[in-house]
This record gives structure tokens, sequence and C-alpha cells, in this order.
């Protein structure tokens, strides 16, 4: 198959009133591609050379091939396999946000208050003393 | 002005060139004169296309109207 007569000339004298196009084509917003049953019968004309992906399952939707052309003239192809190990179908839960260990908090609230009491117990035992000093003198 | 610069004008007035990565690097190819980055280019869609590389070059001498 020629590969190279897909296109007008626009170079050759006899072809010479064929104009390139002015406007771009508009461009197709999607994947092209189709279902395969083999990698094997791709050609490398389902993929166009503007850079766009093309995208083709299995019939048995067990694989994807997405094929597209690198700028250098490969033309790139991937595979992309079913994975089955996780059951995407399956509730997924929302992570939850770690809840705040209370009993600790309560326990540390404890302790506080126990220090604050002895705390104000001793600065009251001083205080007395203190008066009685005063009153002594 | 030659037709080497009418036919890079053509090339980049193309949107199907000018508009695709390829196409970029194929201008720019073409403008800096990289024969070696040209026929790598050339070799890997020769290769991608499963034509040998005298049978691409028949066919652009067909396509062209160039005598071989």
């Amino acid at each position: 198959m020629n590969q190279f007569v897909t296109q007008p000339n626009y170079l050759i004298p006899n072809n010479a009133g064929a104009q390139p196009p002015t406007n771009a084509p508009p461009r197709f917003n999607g994947f092209l591609g189709r279902y395969i049953s083999d990698f094997s019968e791709l050609t490398p004309g389902e993929t166009p050379m503007d850079g766009s992906l093309t995208v083709f399952p299995t019939k048995g939707l067990d694989a994807i091939y997405i094929r597209t052309w690198n700028k250098d003239g490969r033309l790139l192809s991937f595979r992309y396999i079913l994975d089955e190990s996780v059951d995407l179908n399956a509730p997924q839960m929302a992570p939850q946000p770690p809840q705040p260990d209370y009993q600790a908090l309560l326990d540390r609230i404890s302790s506080l208050e126990e220090q604050v009491k002895k705390s104000q117990q001793r600065g009251g035992r001083n205080n007395s003393a203190n008066k009685n000093e005063e009153v002594s003198s | 002005m030659n037709l080497q610069q009418l036919a890079m004008q053509a090339l980049q007035k193309n949107p199907q060139v000018a508009n695709s990565p390829q196409g970029q690097e194929f201008l720019r190819i073409l403008q800096s004169g990289d024969a070696a980055a040209g026929q790598q280019m050339a070799r890997n869609l020769c290769q991608a296309h499963g034509t040998s590389e005298e049978d691409a070059a028949k066919q652009a001498a067909q396509f062209f109207n160039i005598p071989m």
C-alpha cells in the first residue's frame, strides 16, 4: 500500500491549483479507536499523526491498548491490563478522621486538676504562715 | 523566494503539520538542517509502517515525480 498518496500534493506544478486548507479542521474532542480481538490486527494508519491518542479495548475487556505517534516518528503503544484484585464495585468507605483518645485527655485533665489543687493548698499554707509572721512581728 | 522557502511556507501553513507535535519536529528538522535527526525520523516511520527504507524511498520518488 502506498502510504504517501493519501494527501493532495500542493507542491508539484500540475497540482498547483490545490491550496492547502487555511483553517485548522475541528479537532475531535474524544478518543478514536475500536474494539479489537488482538493487538496484531492494529495498523499504523489507524492512529492519526497529529499527536492524539487512539484507544483499542479488547473484546473481552481484559486489556486496553493505547497508541500515539511520538514526535520523532515512533509509534508508541501502551497496554493496560485488567486488575481484578480490587473489587471496585464494593462500597467504598470514606476515610475516617482520626478519633481523639478521650480517656487519655480525661486522665490528663484530672492530673492537671490535682496539680492545681496541690499548688493552691501549698500557696494557702504559705500565705497563712506569712500572715502569722506579720502578726507576730 | 526559492523553491525550498516556498515548500517550507506551504508546510508551515498546513494545519495538519503545524498543529501536530510530529509535524513541528519535522519543521524543526527541516529548518535546522539536522540530517541525522531527519534520517532517524524516517527510519522510525519506516519501521512503524513495516516498510523498508528502499520501498519508502521509491514511493516518495514516485509521489514527487522524481526519477530514480
